[in-house]
């Protein structure tokens, strides 16, 4: 396949003499202009470069360019994407021995019959949260134990999480009507929207679009955004969290922390390891430091069923991901 | 810096193979690892593409068959990884542009060239550039390192290559 390695050459051969186009030279010698040049760039993109093209551009100060740029492309192509190698592959990356199964971590491509109840479910509870006024569902039957509306880490609502075994019980996740349910309320009272497709979609195995994006209230020592995951079956995979500081203080470092401890708290779908996994949050967060290489820190829960990223980026920013993995 | 926390002890489990210490390793691959994966996606990326990389190692580890070429093996991973990555950072600075306090401000504008047209590829574009123009790999090649198709290798860097030139010259004219 060596005809792959290094590309074409994006300018086509040689053409007969034909209609050299009006030129207009401009005042200014680095801008000349001509009604050509634009098809002219269509066709060294489509590989359709004409040989009145060629003639044309021969005398013309705009197109001219065009096409002397045109050829050194490749060259320049192959230059540049060299000057980004830092480090050289090692020697056998390409070995079909090296192991049993190149792919490896793949998301499910859709829930199991168990998950499509669970998710119908969870869907019809929590459109009801939604639309009963007041809810079904009490404030102390979220994640915490602390007095009904209170975040992780003000009042001890991280309590003993109670042993479950290793399995997460139910889905990683909750749904995102729960999520945003959960968040628009006291105490955080975050604003929330409707998501977008991702920009190309599909790109990666499972998540589909954006659920959700909520953002924290303003007038906060930080600022905060939330957004849900979710497959083509709208099925929460994936919950990401951004913050940041307006001042960097350590109460403001501490505010923040209780806020994505919180958003943990009321994402987890196991409602018993909830507290613990928030807690872990609320614990790591002020220690992350604005290093300039980033600093990071992983947890893996039920089993790798739920797995955290939690990072500070050297531009003081937090990041959180919240990400099911398939069971 | 990078921590990792097996928070249950179920975890440890996992990993645990007795031919091979996959923490000692790929801590000392973790540098090489880096710079790959931020010649791949580039430097911001390439954090979030070695994490990913000791989670699948760390779940895969019994599909090495030589311990011998671990370090080949993490670097096979973090090449497919790095296809994979989902910049997810972005979307949310993006939204926190247009919050009060947000601090980010772009870079100062100039002309384009062609080293900036690639950075700002998004990631599984630049790294089939990066794979087959920076790395000297044949289109088969880089597939089999991706995970995809030959057809779908070969489209992808037409549709870049295409792609480029056009900003390029669009950028000079």
């Amino acid at each position: 396949m060596t005809g792959d390695r290094g590309p074409r050459n994006g300018v086509p051969g040689n053409g007969a003499q034909d209609d050299p186009a009006p030129v207009k030279a401009a005042p200014d010698s680095h801008a000349p202009e001509c009604s050509r040049t634009r098809r002219l760039i269509d066709r060294v993109v489509g590989d359709a470069v004409r040989p009145d093209d060629r003639n044309h551009a021969a005398t013309c100060a705009s197109c001219g360019p065009v096409l002397a740029r045109a050829a050194r492309f490749d060259d320049e192509l192959r230059r540049t994407a060299r000057g980004l190698v830092a480090e050289e592959l090692p020697r056998g990356i390409l070995d079909p021995g090296l192991a049993g199964n190149p792919k490896v971590i793949s998301r499910r491509a859709g829930p199991g019959l168990a998950g499509i109840f669970a998710a119908v479910a969870i869907m019809v509870l929590a459109m009801s949260v939604a639309l009963l006024p007041g809810g079904l569902v009490k404030p102390s039957a979220l994640p915490s134990d602390g007095p009904p509306g209170t975040p992780p880490g003000q009042s001890g609502v991280v309590t003993s999480p109670g042993p479950t075994g290793l399995q997460l019980e139910g889905p990683a996740l909750h749904s995102t009507a729960a999520i945003g349910g959960s968040l628009i309320r006291e105490p955080f009272r975050w604003t929330c929207s409707s998501g977008r497709p991702p920009p190309s979609p599909a790109t990666d195995g499972g998540v589909d679009h954006e659920g959700i994006v909520c953002t924290s209230r303003t007038g906060q020592t930080y600022t905060a955004t939330l957004i849900t995951g979710e497959t083509v079956d709208n099925e929460v995979i994936e919950v990401a969290i951004k913050g940041e500081l307006v001042v960097d203080t350590q109460t403001s470092v501490s505010q923040l922390a209780d806020a994505m401890a919180y958003a943990t708290s009321i994402s987890v779908g196991d409602k018993d390891r909830a507290p613990t996994i928030a807690e872990w949050v609320l614990f790591h967060v002020p220690g992350l430091k604005a290093l300039p290489g980033g600093d990071s820190i992983f947890g893996i829960f039920g089993e790798g069923t739920l797995r955290l990223t939690l990072q500070r980026g050297s531009d003081g920013s937090y990041f959180l991901l919240l990400q099911a993995m398939p069971r | 810096v990078w921590r990792v926390e097996a928070i249950e002890p179920g975890l440890a489990q996992v990993t645990r193979r007795s031919d091979v210490d996959l923490d000692s390793a790929f801590d000392s691959a973790r540098p090489r690892l880096v710079r790959i994966a931020a010649s791949l996606v580039g430097a911001d990326g390439a954090e979030d593409v070695v994490q990913d990389t000791y989670i699948t190692a760390r779940a895969r580890i019994g599909q090495l068959r030589d311990p011998r070429a671990i370090e080949a093996w993490l670097a096979r991973i973090t090449v497919h990884r790095s296809f994979r990555i989902r910049r997810r950072g972005k979307r949310l600075q993006e939204l926190l542009q247009v919050v009060p306090f947000a601090r980010f401000s772009p870079p100062a504008g100039g002309r384009l060239e062609l080293h900036e047209l690639v950075e700002a590829l998004p990631p599984r574009e630049r790294a089939v550039v990066v794979l087959q123009h920076g790395y000297g790999y044949t289109l088969a090649e880089v597939a089999e390192l991706v995970g995809i198709s030959h057809a779908n290798a070969r489209k992808i860097s037409s549709r870049t290559r295409a792609k480029l030139l056009r900003a390029w010259l669009e950028a000079e004219a």
